[in-house]
């Protein structure tokens, strides 16, 4: 806060003061002169007070002590407590503190004094809400202030795509239709292809043993008609994209076991649960 | 002197980066099959790369060239696993080495340990790779090895350090699902799921329970502590340069990496959600081009670009920007909320309720002022943002962000069931009686808040005219009963309270003033909200505020039992005033006009009810007479009435400032009407409105 | 067994007295620092302690004791035993409205869910409040002291018309089965 701020605010404070100045009252304090035999009055009945407490007390300290152990019994003091205390507030009489009309003048100057000082204390909680109140409403005033425009921008835009889709032919929306399709086809070719080129390069099919090799063990099941990893995987795509119920192949001899193997070892196709010749490729999809 | 010590820092520098060059061409021409044993130049050359990385560590394309040298086992395991440990980077690890490295585990002929080394090792260093453009790509490989029972925990806490909302999908979710299954729930799981559940709430199912810490090994403590020696020798803060690198494209897992490290309750910044991708990719194709939410800066903007607004890829960074939040208000998108939803209480719970470090509190604070804000502006509250004040209700100790906690209360839903609102009237009883009177003034600021809201809300929604199959935010089906139940329950809640509390605070005006605030609401319920339902206030307010000792709150009375007569009225027949027909029982109106009647005979009729019976005010004729008070039954008439008392004798003083004294008996007959007037000048407005609706000068009694 | 008695001293005017029961001696200065530095109309004696029974050779000099306050730390299961044991050495008017139980940080993440609801049974089980404070602030200290007053002034009788009882069935901790809290359970 710089000295300008404050001096202003005190400014103010001066001015709203002196608007009220001379109703504010007078201050109590200085008027407060208790007769001398209202005090001894007051004293008096304090110590009669005095005197029954410490008659109840004696009577109460004689009673035996019981440690709580149990809570049980802490439970049957309490409700014999509240039945006590429910029982005392409707039989008592409400009293006078003090029959001395001093006394009671006394006591009121003081209630008097605390309502003031709460009184403060509800002015400057009303202007703190005052002040919020005025920050809220420039805030929600500026909110509605954008959301209209927005509101106004987007019944616009929906005009506008309403025409549009009224004057949106049936033609040109075939047209739309079919360059996305062509686009995506060409992706999708060049996706194939790279994949094609890809697994063609680093899959290559077993090559067919032309020269009988000398460790039997070595015994190549080679068939003349095995079909490349490429095909074993575009079957497995068209199977599960086309018939999502029943997306299982059934393994045959077309097909060579070590690239079976890798793909189920890797996650990308799944043994039928039941039948170990059947096969299907991992919904990547889904 | 000077000068040739020079020379000779220069010389050793030159020997010494001889070593490192010419390690560096030994190990790139290496041909896999070196023998290790016995194999003097390795040797060499080892011992020096140890002594470059463990002193001033190894430039990226060193680590290029030895990285591929390690996994690519050309001498060895053991030479391998000692490269391996002495890997550490002077400056930034260049992401192809990763890649590479990658590759090498995936040909499959690295054993184990130096697999687990490497994973390790890039865990380790996450923070220093230079650029993770293309280290998503691999998520799917890397996802591969969690089959791998030995590789799993440290693949897991990699993919965790990776993962982005388009990672996660069902398929690999159902995998780590399968794998929890088969090996049980082992911590790393859970918190891999617990990311992609924030990620992606719709798709994992299971509840993980939210106080999962990150219990990743946080550190390879030999790699770390050789990193940080290194740092210091060299004095420049390797981690600071690269995060304060901020340019746009920064991916959001190096910030949620610091921010774990952290634990800051902050709003995460505004990022994009669909990667830059200039290549013709599946993504162009099919959706239209989006306008890039890290680029909308003004107002303009986002009206002109209304229909081609991506979601941010972190949910919680709306609460950062205003336009986002306008933008959030319009769409009608179910999956919005429910993500902003997932991340607040997460946020909430973890870094609030179960926080080890403490946050700041200006920064805890500026996160429930934005919160606060978010949902005034959306006129709703969030259900997380509402669990969480339950819970918190239930530890908190009455001080702590007072102000923020108490303006979250009174955002609030009504809720779709009236008894959700029990588990919130227990602690808060509790907390209001063991509080001071300043907390009890600012519950009643918030309840009366909340009721408002409430009130607001039914109005708007519960007209035909608003559609009430509104998907999202708007909890469908309200019933208008259970609407007036719950109302009805706040309101019988807090009059007990009002009553309980005025009596234990000897009724202080200020909280007097906040309770009549709360019933001037009530009182017009029916009028003002449209809500068919109208409470009195209870006895124990009612009374009090009418022998008060001070104006504002006798004035604040009048108004309210006005407005109660004029709801009442017009209840009466709902269609003058188009309202809806609302069936209010007898004994409501008997308890208004008991009040009215009250009301009137004390401040008018000077016919104070004073009875012997004391069940009525307490006020005993006997008692009275015994302090020596005459003539009690006009003692609370507008004129001897203590709160109106001090407006008489300003009156006499300026009525008769002629005569020396003023005769307070004297004002009657014209005199009234003119202290009347004199009332109503000085900003009485309550008892006017109330005096001139209810009492009807012609004849004596009263009107209702 | 010698047990803490309620009755058996006299009320001293305008004064009441406060006992502070902790076993770790952690927070009792501050909070009785606290109290002392707080606004009120009334004379305030604090007594620590950090056990039961007290000593009984400052039996004659000690007033009477209107308000007796367990701080559990309940972090410890050690203390919570503890805090019971000690409660079998007081008189069973004290459980009428003049103990409450006060915990510290409940919301850091060391504490344990299970420890804090077996504090809360045990409070629930005597009927008596339980009050959560952040002693580490200064805010939070002049709360927890403010908080502290309040039932001391109607356990000391200083409020017409309010007893001890009275204020009990209003404060007193909630079983915590009884409390739904059961259906606050995320549902995410």
């Amino acid at each position: 806060m710089d000295t300008m701020e404050v001096l202003q605010q005190a400014k103010a404070l001066a001015n709203a003061m002196t608007v009220y100045q001379e109703t504010l009252p007078p201050d109590l304090t200085a008027e407060l002169e208790c007769p001398a035999s209202a005090k001894e009055e007051l004293f008096n009945e304090c110590e009669e007070k005095w005197k029954e407490i410490e008659e109840l007390q004696s009577k109460l300290a004689l009673i035996e002590t019981e440690a709580c152990a149990d809570p049980d019994l802490k439970t049957s003091y309490r409700h014999k407590g509240i039945m006590a205390e429910l029982h005392h507030l409707e039989e008592k009489d409400p009293d006078l503190i003090s029959e001395n009309s001093d006394v009671l003048a006394a006591f009121g100057m003081d209630e008097l004094q605390r309502v003031n000082r709460e009184l403060e204390m509800v002015l400057s909680s009303c202007q703190a809400q005052n002040e919020n109140l005025k920050k809220t409403l420039n805030r929600e005033q500026e909110w509605l202030q954008e959301q209209q425009e927005l509101g106004q921008v987007i019944a616009e835009r929906a005009a506008k795509v309403k025409s549009i889709l009224q004057d949106y032919s049936e033609a040109r929306a075939f047209q739309d239709m079919k360059v996305k399709i062509q686009q995506v086809k060409t992706y999708q070719e060049k996706l194939l292809d790279s994949m094609g080129t890809f697994l063609a390069q680093h899959f290559p099919l077993p090559q067919h043993q032309n020269h009988p090799s000398k460790n039997s063990k070595m015994s190549v099941d080679v068939h003349e008609n095995l079909i490349s990893l490429h095909e074993i995987l575009e079957t497995l795509m068209n199977k599960i994209l086309e018939m999502p119920h029943d997306p299982y192949i059934t393994i045959d001899d077309t097909f060579w076991p070590p690239y079976i193997e890798m793909l189920l070892r890797f996650g990308i196709a799944l043994r039928h649960p039941e039948n170990p010749n059947k096969i299907r490729m991992e919904a990547f999809h889904q | 002197m000077e000068g040739r010590s020079l020379n000779y820092s220069l010389r050793q520098k030159k020997e010494a980066e001889d070593p490192m060059v010419r390690a560096h061409q030994y190990f790139d021409d290496a041909k896999p099959g070196i023998l290790w044993k016995g194999n003097d130049i390795l040797e060499m050359h080892l011992t020096n790369i140890e002594n470059q990385a463990f002193g001033w560590g190894l430039s990226p394309v060193l680590i290029d060239v030895l990285l591929d040298f390690a996994l690519g086992l050309k001498a060895g395991r053991a030479t391998s696993a000692r490269i391996m440990k002495c890997l550490i980077p002077a400056t930034v690890v260049p992401e192809n080495s990763l890649i590479k490295g990658v590759s090498w585990i995936c040909v499959g002929t690295l054993p184990t340990n130096l697999q687990i080394t490497f994973f390790r090792w890039f865990i380790t260093m996450f923070d220093f790779i230079d650029s993770k453009e293309h280290l998503n790509s691999l998520y799917g490989i890397l996802f591969y090895f969690l089959q791998d029972e030995n590789l799993c925990p440290y693949v897991c806490n990699l993919l965790y350090l990776l993962t982005t909302r388009e990672n996660v999908k069902p398929y690999r979710v159902r995998r780590v699902m399968d794998l929890y299954s088969k090996i049980g729930m082992q911590p790393y799981f859970k918190d891999l799921l617990a990311l992609y559940k924030v990620l992606r709430p719709d798709l994992v199912s299971i509840s993980i329970p939210s106080r999962s810490k990150n219990s990743f090994k946080n550190a390879d403590t030999t790699w770390k502590a050789a990193i940080l020696a290194v740092q210091k020798k060299k004095k420049s803060e390797i981690s600071l340069t690269l995060t304060e690198s901020s340019d746009l494209k920064k991916p959001r897992m190096q910030l949620s990496r610091k921010r774990k490290y952290n634990k800051m309750m902050t709003v995460p910044p505004v990022e994009s959600r669909l990667p830059e991708t200039t290549s013709l990719s599946f993504v162009n194709l099919t959706r239209p081009k989006m306008f890039p939410i890290v680029q909308l800066t003004s107002f303009q903007q986002l009206l002109q670009n209304i229909d081609k607004i991506e979601l941010p890829s972190q949910m919680g960074s709306v609460l950062n920007s205003h336009l986002l939040l306008h933008y959030i208000n319009c769409v009608k998108d179910d999956s919005v909320f429910l993500r902003f939803d997932y991340w607040l209480g997460h946020t909430l719970n973890e870094e609030f309720l179960h926080c080890k470090y403490a946050s700041s509190s200006t920064e805890v604070q500026d996160f429930f002022n934005k919160l606060i804000t978010a949902q005034s502006f959306l006129q709703e509250g969030f259900h997380s943002s509402e669990m969480f004040v339950y819970k918190f209700l239930q530890v908190w100790d009455t001080s702590l962000y007072r102000t923020q906690i108490l303006s979250l209360l009174s955002c609030v839903s009504v809720g779709q069931k009236a008894d959700l609102m029990q588990p919130l009237y227990e602690p808060l009883t509790s907390l209001f009686f063991s509080s001071s009177v300043y907390f009890k003034c600012s519950l009643f600021d918030c309840l009366n808040n909340l009721l408002v809201n409430w009130l607001t809300w039914h109005s708007v929604y519960a007209t035909d005219a608003v559609d009430m199959s509104l998907p999202g935010h708007s909890p469908m089906n309200m019933n208008l009963s259970v609407v007036v139940k719950s109302i009805s329950e706040l309101i019988e809640f807090v009059g007990r309270i009002a009553t309980i509390g005025l009596h234990l605070e000897g009724y202080h005006t200020l909280f007097l003033h906040f309770v009549l605030n709360f019933y001037e609401t009530v009182c017009d319920m029916y009028l003002l909200y449209d809500l068919p339902l109208v409470i009195m206030p209870p006895a124990g307010v009612f009374y009090p505020a009418l022998l008060s000792m001070d104006a504002i709150n006798l004035n604040q009375l009048c108004h309210i039992m006005y407005r109660y007569r004029e709801n009442l009225v017009a209840a009466k027949n709902p269609e003058l005033q188009s309202k809806r027909r609302l069936y209010i029982s007898s004994a409501t109106y008997k308890e208004c006009n008991q009040y009215v009647v009250t009301m009137v005979n004390y401040l008018w009729n000077s016919k104070a009810h004073v009875s012997s019976n004391t069940l009525d005010t307490g006020l005993n004729s006997e008692i009275l007479k015994k302090a020596n008070i005459t003539d009690f039954k006009k003692r609370f008439n507008v004129v001897y009435h203590p709160a109106l008392f001090g407006y008489a004798l300003d009156f006499c003083k300026k009525c008769w400032t002629n005569k020396g004294q003023s005769n307070i008996n004297s004002i009657k007959g014209k005199y009234w009407d003119y202290y009347l007037k004199y009332l109503y000048s000085q900003n009485l407005r309550g008892l006017k409105e109330f005096i001139e609706s209810s009492v009807s000068r012609k004849a004596e009694s009263t009107s209702d | 067994m010698s047990v803490l008695n309620m009755f058996h001293k006299h009320p001293e005017l305008n004064t009441a007295s406060i006992l502070l029961v902790e076993t770790e001696r952690q927070h009792q200065d501050k909070l009785a620092e606290a109290i002392l530095a707080a606004q009120r109309s009334f004379n305030v004696n604090v007594h620590l302690a950090d056990s039961l029974p007290l000593p009984t050779r400052n039996e004659a000099n000690r007033p009477r004791i209107d308000l007796v306050v367990f701080i559990v730390n309940h972090f410890s299961s050690r203390s919570l035993e503890l805090t019971k044991s000690y409660l079998q050495h007081l008189d069973v008017m004290y459980f009428l409205g003049r103990l409450c139980f006060l915990v510290n940080d409940a919301r850091s993440a060391k504490s344990d869910p299970d420890k804090l609801h077996a504090v809360r049974e045990m409070a629930a089980k005597y009927s008596s409040p339980l009050l959560f404070t952040e002693l580490q602030t200064e805010q939070g200290l002049a709360t927890a002291a403010d908080r502290l007053l309040v039932f001391t002034k109607v356990s000391a009788g200083f409020v017409p018309g309010v007893s001890s009882l009275f204020l009990n069935t209003l404060t007193s901790c909630s079983h915590p089965m009884e409390s739904s809290s059961n259906t606050l359970v995320d549902t995410d």
